[in-house]
């Protein structure tokens, strides 16, 4: 290359269009980041808790002399979803204490106690509080907690 | 102070055009508007179809267009399509009918049916309807509505969107 071909810029001018280069870029990302990223993620632990707390309780009691995997069936857990459900209670002593759980497996079948592994990060979890009615009809409260993931 | 630094200018002049040219096409590719929420669409219909008594849900959208079978809904607009599938039971679009529609709104189903029979025919109409048309995109109305229906031993999931 000849020295004719080579020229001189200002750095000034040209930090100057880059800053504006940088500002336009900055503002546009800004005005669209709501068109960006913007959808839901899928909240299937909501309807999952509900649906399963009303087929596992009769007026608002879960039985203890049932069992979670006797009285869930497929058509009352979310499709296509592992879940994990367990209700606890906390005792005297102050120890949590699990009445019973089931983990069921995409096609809605039990597959055992608890899953072999700890359910992935993605997991979504929701609970809320339930009355278990024990054999001597003595009742307490307890909590029922549903893990949903793919 | 001496802020003078030697530059090609012609290769700044041609790096500077290209990079604005890349950013120009990026920005004038981007949609004014943001796709529709399946998923959110989805999460409605759950919350009344997951329910075990009747329940009912709405979502407002801004979907233009929208196609639905008995499990998937995808919606779209300008900014792009999305599409989501419920985890509990099975949809009936009540578009195809407008006894079913009715229902929907707060209707007793002994209202517009004769029996639980003609109305549970209508539903498997409907959702014979809605397999048929899937895929094909038909207008929305801003608006998605689901209500749990029970009939006997059936669930029946009204959505209208």
């Amino acid at each position: 290359m000849s020295e004719s071909d080579r020229g001189q810029t200002e750095p000034n001018a040209a930090l100057i269009a880059v800053s504006f280069m940088v500002l336009a870029v900055g503002l546009f990302a800004g005005y669209h980041a709501d068109v960006i990223g913007d959808e839901s993620e899928r909240a299937i632990e909501r309807p999952a808790l509900a649906q399963i707390h009303d087929h596992i309780t009769e007026k608002g009691q879960f039985d203890s002399s049932t069992t979670l995997r006797q009285t869930l069936e497929p058509v009352h857990l979310p499709r296509g979803q592992s879940v994990y459900i367990r209700i606890s209670f906390i005792d005297s002593q102050g120890e949590e204490r699990t009445v019973d759980q089931a983990y069921f497996d995409g096609d809605g079948t039990y597959q055992r106690a608890r899953p072999e592994s700890s359910p992935p990060a993605t997991a979504r979890n929701n609970s809320r509080p339930l009355v278990v009615k024990r054999p001597t009809d003595r009742t307490h409260g307890a909590r029922l907690h549903v893990t949903v993931w793919d | 102070m001496d802020f003078e630094a030697p530059m090609d200018a012609w290769v700044v002049y041609i790096g500077v055009a290209l990079v604005s040219m890349t950013l120009l096409g990026v920005a004038l590719g981007f949609s004014p508007i943001p796709p529709p929420d399946a998923n959110a669409a989805a999460n409605t219909i759950d919350m009344a179809g997951g329910s075990s008594i009747t329940g009912e849900a709405e979502y407002e959208h801004d979907a233009e267009w929208f196609w639905m079978d008995q499990q998937q809904i995808a919606l779209k607009n300008e900014g792009g399509k999305t599409k989501a599938t419920i985890a509990f039971g099975e949809m009936t679009a009540v578009h195809y009918d407008e006894r079913l529609s009715d229902v929907l709104y707060g209707s007793p189903v002994s209202e517009e049916f004769s029996s639980e029979y003609e109305f549970l025919a209508a539903v498997v109409a409907a959702q014979a309807a809605s397999e048929a048309d899937r895929g094909d995109w038909q207008p929305a109305n801003g608006e998605i509505r689901a209500r749990k229906v029970i009939v006997g031993d059936t669930d029946v999931i009204l959505v209208d969107v």
